[in-house]
């Protein structure tokens, strides 16, 4: 077989006094179908008597795709008034070249495909299309939220506990890690930075003014927030998803059974619980972050940094931060959820709605979190 | 490559997942142009099988040699060389979902670096229009297919550049009996014209009894392999079981005595 792969396929003319004899030789295979197309045109660019006949006697070998190339060149020649003949074709070459004429490809049948522009035309409708049906949507999805929370406040019994518990130690006790790690971090950058700009004017002991206020009234929450959406909006949707896809919801559905009230309000319940306690983790270790680069760059005591913190802090900047949390967690739980619900049949639905879950919250939870702060500064908090 | 050297030949197969084995010093040989089935129950192993001559999965113990070439020693360009000599048809179609019906059955013609785009676009819709389906499928997408188109594209694409040797993993499940038959029927007129050599994973009888040369039946986990006729005269309790339940008894009535 190797040996034979060598053998690049070629046509032999001998032209004898009314007529010319092709004689292909080699391999007529796909793998070999440039060259055998370059052969093909080849012959075709001369001109020849009327009579031509296609030996095929020293063909070794072929396959759909060589013998397509071959039937196309004597179409060709036969377009041009010639007259061609097989010979010593073979019976599986006849078989398969009959076999293939009947499924002569005829791309005038193929439906044409839209121009770049009319694409871009079609998208934008669709586009638009979409975004009234997502709202219209969202607002039945709302109002079902609203009709299982009902149910569950009617009937507290039917509130899934093991459910609620399952999904805080997913979202909470799993996040804490990664979540100390990060506003840690920025609790230092912070510090190492506001310090650096206040140096400038002997303020530097103000660095810790600085770091307390900004963490506990919007970097701990607000990283929080952006943090949960990434990592648990999108393993929320994903998860809802996959039982959409995999018809859960549905029999769920013929059970009798409220997939609101099993899936959707154990989880958004679940996030509005744990993210307080999550933004309270996040401050603290913010203020861990911003300590540590404190003491090394102020020289001032563990004792002095908690004692100046409790100066700047009153208790109306702790609740700030810490009132937002269970909006964002709602923010975080409906959207996921809505996503989630929205993927429809394939796979492919899922990638777009898991992207748009993430892009929404985080979006929201920005939005929600510029709108807090203006209201709270207003009324004086 | 004649008659009776096989196509296939598989040696002291031996596989497992975790504790739990799966094939026992399995023998198997299939030989060129036949269109071989391979049957058992659930969790048998039989696509674990199909996995491992396909190279899928790694193998413990045991040889599989393909076209004459030992499957599992092969280097990795080798490997893709033997690969380009057969054509695959998964359970689920696994066509790939961002690309067009016509897309797809391009892809293993990429492979090729030599084959002309032209060309490559007529040898495509030639497959598109031999598995039955028509110019009109040329640029859906695979969310836009059945179940059944999907299955057709599949084989078009498994066929897309001439393979020796076609594997079907369960090619009539989820088909209507309708779509199940036709499809019996295209596999017959493939095998006859494009000389393939079919080898399938499957449960349906009434495909086993239109389709299959030879039988391979997984159970304790080695394969009984023979005719379907021997199989049904073969005592063991599972093939008994599964030829003579009440199932295989309308499917393959005309066959017994």
């Amino acid at each position: 077989m190797e040996k034979k792969a060598l053998d690049k396929p070629k046509i032999e003319i001998l032209s004898q006094k009314d007529r010319v004899i092709f004689k292909p030789y080699g391999l007529w295979v796909a793998r070999t179908i440039r060259d055998v197309e370059q052969t093909c045109d080849e012959i075709l660019e001369k001109t020849y008597p009327k009579f031509l006949i296609f030996d095929l006697s020293k063909l070794e070998g072929f396959d759909t795709a060589g013998i397509w190339l071959l039937q196309r060149t004597i179409k060709k020649f036969e377009d041009m008034n010639y007259k061609v003949e097989l010979l010593n074709a073979s019976d599986s070459f006849l078989n398969l070249s009959a076999q293939l004429n009947l499924y002569k490809p005829s791309f005038e049948k193929v439906p044409v495909q839209r121009s770049f522009f009319e694409d871009r035309l079609v998208n934008i409708g669709i586009a638009t299309k979409n975004l009234f049906d997502l709202t219209v949507n969202l607002i039945v999805f709302l109002g079902e939220i609203a009709v299982g929370s009902f149910d569950v406040l009617k009937n507290p019994r039917r509130l899934r506990m093991i459910s609620i518990f399952f999904h805080l130690e997913k979202f909470g006790l799993n996040a804490v890690m990664i979540i100390s790690v990060i506003a840690g971090a920025l609790g230092l950058v912070l510090a190492f930075q506001g310090e650096e700009q206040l140096r400038r004017f002997g303020a530097e002991i103000y660095t810790i003014n600085l770091v307390s206020i900004s963490v506990v009234r919007e970097v701990g929450i607000l990283i929080t927030g952006i943090l949960v959406a990434g990592r648990t909006g999108s393993a929320i949707t994903a998860e809802i998803g996959l039982m959409k896809i995999n018809q859960e919801v549905d029999a769920l559905n013929t059970f009798g059974l409220n997939p609101m009230e099993i899936l959707i309000v154990p989880r958004i319940l679940a996030l509005i619980f744990i993210m307080p306690i999550l933004a309270f983790i996040s401050d603290i270790m913010g203020l861990l972050g911003g300590g540590i680069m404190v003491l090394i760059s102020l020289d001032v005591s563990p004792k002095l940094y908690i004692y100046r913190i409790g100066e700047a802090i009153t208790m109306g900047s702790f609740w700030v931060g810490i009132i937002k949390a269970p909006f964002f967690g709602a923010i975080i739980g409906i959207v996921s959820c809505f996503e989630g619900m929205q993927v429809q049949g394939k796979a492919e639905s899922m990638r777009t709605c898991t992207t748009r879950s993430v892009v929404e919250s985080i979006f929201l939870v920005t939005l929600a979190d510029a709108l807090l702060s203006v209201f709270f500064t207003k009324i004086g908090i | 490559m004649s008659n009776n050297t096989p196509v296939i030949s598989i040696r002291g197969l031996s596989t497992h997942f975790g504790d739990h084995i799966i094939h026992n010093r399995l023998d198997l040989d299939i030989f060129k142009g036949e269109i071989f089935g391979i049957v058992g129950g659930s969790g048998a192993g039989k696509s674990v099988l199909l996995r491992a001559i396909l190279g899928l999965t790694t193998i413990k113990h045991g040889t599989i040699t393909i076209l004459g070439k030992d499957a599992g020693s092969l280097q990795k360009i080798m490997k893709n060389q033997l690969q380009k000599h057969w054509g695959v048809l998964f359970q689920g179609g696994a066509l790939f979902s961002s690309l067009t019906v016509g897309e797809n059955i391009q892809v293993p013609m990429r492979d090729m670096e030599n084959m002309p785009k032209d060309v490559a676009r007529e040898m495509s819709l030639i497959k598109l229009k031999m598995v039955g389906l028509n110019e009109e499928d040329f640029h859906k997408y695979p969310s836009e297919l059945s179940g059944g188109m999907v299955k057709r594209v599949a084989l078009a694409r498994a066929l897309a550049v001439d393979p020796e040797i076609l594997f079907l993993d369960e090619p009539t499940a989820g088909l209507d009996p309708i779509s199940a038959a036709a499809f019996d029927e295209l596999i017959l007129t493939l095998r006859a014209n494009l000389n393939l050599t079919v080898v399938m994973v499957t449960h349906d009888l009434d495909s086993i009894k239109r389709l299959c040369d030879r039988l391979a039946v997984l159970v304790d986990k080695q394969a009984v392999v023979g005719t379907l006729k021997e199989l049904i005269q073969d005592d063991h309790p599972w093939l008994h079981e599964y030829f003579h339940g009440p199932r295989g008894l309308v499917a393959l009535s005309e066959l017994k005595e």
